[in-house]
């Protein structure tokens, strides 16, 4: 048996550990299910709409960042640990510091898409921009009518 | 028998009941009483001091035992619409990759024994660190599965902000060790143990001082413990991902963290911190002095039992508080252990092993130098675990675009200029050193 047998080994052992202990909730534990103990909590109010909302594309793109990225990272594996005195070292670092430059390239022209902000508004918004100042007495009376209409919207 | 059918079996089973026992049946309930007994004196308070067995508290230990009859003897509860199967199937999933990790963790130097190498660690594999990456980045499956089948607003947004977060901080995890892998030159965690000697100074905290900060930093967002724990933040989303978990299905997520934790911490002290080396006592030498070194572990370990000695006998002299009930006799009761340990120490040490002809006994050495390197990565791997808790019970939580701007913003330049600086640094101290 090599190291990949042991490691199955131990996963069998892991699944037989945690699933153990979920059959054994289940059969020592009281099960009497009710309609208001089978529903979703959502702060002792009644659940409203889905849970599939809307959400943020932001998250969208950190998934796209981290796919673009984390390979990078993982080229960075086999060069780490490359015979550096086979190849030459000066060799081995421009080879290194070629692909570097890629990276952050591609991480600086992210940086500078604004992808990586998180506030709400940026003064780039175009919303932000349009709106005149001077309105913002309206616009506060317009936000506040439409947050109590929209109030059974919001969880 | 013949022992080379049975030799792979040993070699599984040695290491497997090590690290079972050290990480889930020792360190787990230990980290929990930390988490409560460590929080409350941070926060100048006594701590859980009530759960006792026939009066033994063993200083607020017992409430785990207390806390998992609780948890078992729960209603395990499932919302309606939930989707069942992987409700079910996402904390089987945590737990089994938590436990999964620690297989290629390293706890001592190869043993020879029968004429054969006992490798103290459970799966003795090349691609150490990147088994470690991919089993443990597999747990963001099971955190998005809890989330997404418990049809929760709550919990739902909770999984998307955990998975963000996780894969985030992955990125400043995998730049963040490249610079000691140059140093090391290898991905084998036994090797890099062995490449950083028992010198403390070419250890790979001194290589790479930053490397290590970012991984230790991006080792918190893996866990989701406290600066990162917005997954999970109850003041905006209740619980997170494991809102509408109860009974054993939450235990085990609870556990998994620990476990994660505890692997998380045996990870740094490996890969930064020599792992199993013993600072300034490399394995010859342990073997040339096993006598000397011995016999100062006991009388180190028997004076540190007298001292707790002293302090039982003035707390039964002194009470600093009575119960009233049985509790109030717990010290009477582990006074004589104590002090019977504490002599047995000294005796061992100072009467036993001086007067014993070491060449005698061949296997003697062995066991010292299994003894005390288990006990230098057991040190290294608890104090990485207390201080786990520590900053989770000092720093508040950070806001959610402050995390993701420290990902991506400062971490992922900050690993990029490590490997250079790692590279360049340690080249210069190794050959200065040498």
């Amino acid at each position: 048996m090599n190291a990949y047998g042991n490691i199955l080994l131990l996963g069998v052992i892991a699944a037989i550990f945690s699933g153990a202990f979920l059959l054994l909730s289940r059969f020592v534990g009281p099960h009497k299910p009710e309609p208001v103990k089978e529903s979703n909590f959502e702060c002792g109010l009644p659940v409203e709409g889905s849970f599939l909302g809307k959400f943020s594309i932001k998250f969208y793109l950190v998934v796209i960042l981290f796919l673009l990225f984390d390979l990078e990272v993982v080229f960075f594996y086999p060069w780490a640990v490359q015979d550096q005195a086979g190849i030459g070292v000066i060799f081995w670092l421009v080879e290194g510091l070629l692909f570097t430059v890629i990276l952050l390239v591609g991480w600086v022209y992210v940086v500078k898409q604004r992808v990586l902000e998180w506030g709400m508004r940026t003064e780039t918004t175009p919303t932000n921009l349009q709106r005149p100042p001077e309105d913002r007495a309206a616009r506060a009376k317009a936000d506040g009518s439409r947050s109590i209409q929209n109030s059974r919207m919001i969880p | 028998m013949n022992l080379d059918a049975l030799w792979p079996l040993i070699q599984f089973l040695v290491p497997f009941l090590f690290m079972f026992g050290f990480v889930v049946a020792l360190m787990l309930p230990t980290m929990i009483f930390m988490e409560r007994k460590v929080s409350a004196y941070i926060q100048d308070r006594r701590g859980p001091n009530r759960a006792n067995i026939l009066g033994i508290r063993l200083f607020g230990m017992i409430h785990n035992v207390a806390d998992v009859i609780k948890l078992l003897v729960k209603e395990d509860l499932e919302p309606k619409a939930a989707d069942k199967t992987f409700f079910r199937f996402a904390p089987f999933l945590v737990m089994t990759i938590a436990i999964m990790t620690m297989a290629v963790i390293p706890f001592g130097e190869p043993i020879a024994i029968w004429g054969k190498a006992l490798h103290l660690q459970i799966a003795p594999l090349n691609a150490g660190i990147l088994y470690i990456f991919a089993i443990s980045s597999l747990s963001v499956y099971g955190i998005i599965l809890a989330g997404w089948s418990s049809g929760n607003k709550f919990s739902f947004l909770g999984a998307v902000r955990a998975s963000s977060q996780m894969i985030s901080y992955e990125v400043a995890l995998g730049l963040s060790v490249i610079g000691i892998l140059i140093a090391y030159g290898t991905t084998d965690l036994a090797e890099m143990v062995r490449a950083q000697g028992a010198n403390p100074l070419t250890w790979g905290v001194v290589l790479s001082p930053i490397g290590f900060l970012l991984f230790l930093t991006a080792m918190f967002a893996e866990t989701n413990r406290m600066p990162f724990d917005l997954p999970e933040g109850e003041s905006e989303l209740v619980a997170g991902f494991h809102l509408e978990y109860s009974s054993f299905k939450f235990a085990l997520f609870f556990m998994s963290e620990y476990v994660n934790m505890v692997v998380g911490a045996a990870v740094i002290s490996t890969l930064f911190f020599g792992g199993w080396q013993v600072p300034f006592l490399s394995t010859a030498m342990i073997k040339q002095n096993s006598a000397l070194i011995f016999s100062g572990m006991m009388i180190s370990g028997g004076v540190v039992l007298l001292l707790i000695s002293v302090s039982l006998i003035d707390a039964i002299r002194r009470p600093f508080f009575a119960w009233g009930d049985r509790r109030d006799h717990e010290p009477k009761v582990f006074l004589p252990l104590t002090l019977l340990g504490g002599v047995g120490l000294l005796w061992l040490g100072l009467g036993v092993i001086p007067s014993l002809d070491i060449a005698k006994y061949p296997w003697f050495p062995v066991v010292v130098v299994l003894l005390l390197q288990i006990t230098a990565f057991c040190a290294k791997t608890f104090f990485f675990s207390f201080f786990f808790i520590w900053v989770r019970w000092t720093l508040p939580r950070f806001r959610y675009d402050q995390v993701m701007q420290l990902g991506w913003k400062y971490m992922l330049p900050l690993g990029v200029a490590n490997i250079f600086l790692t590279f360049a640094f340690a080249r210069l101290w190794l050959g200065w050193l040498r």
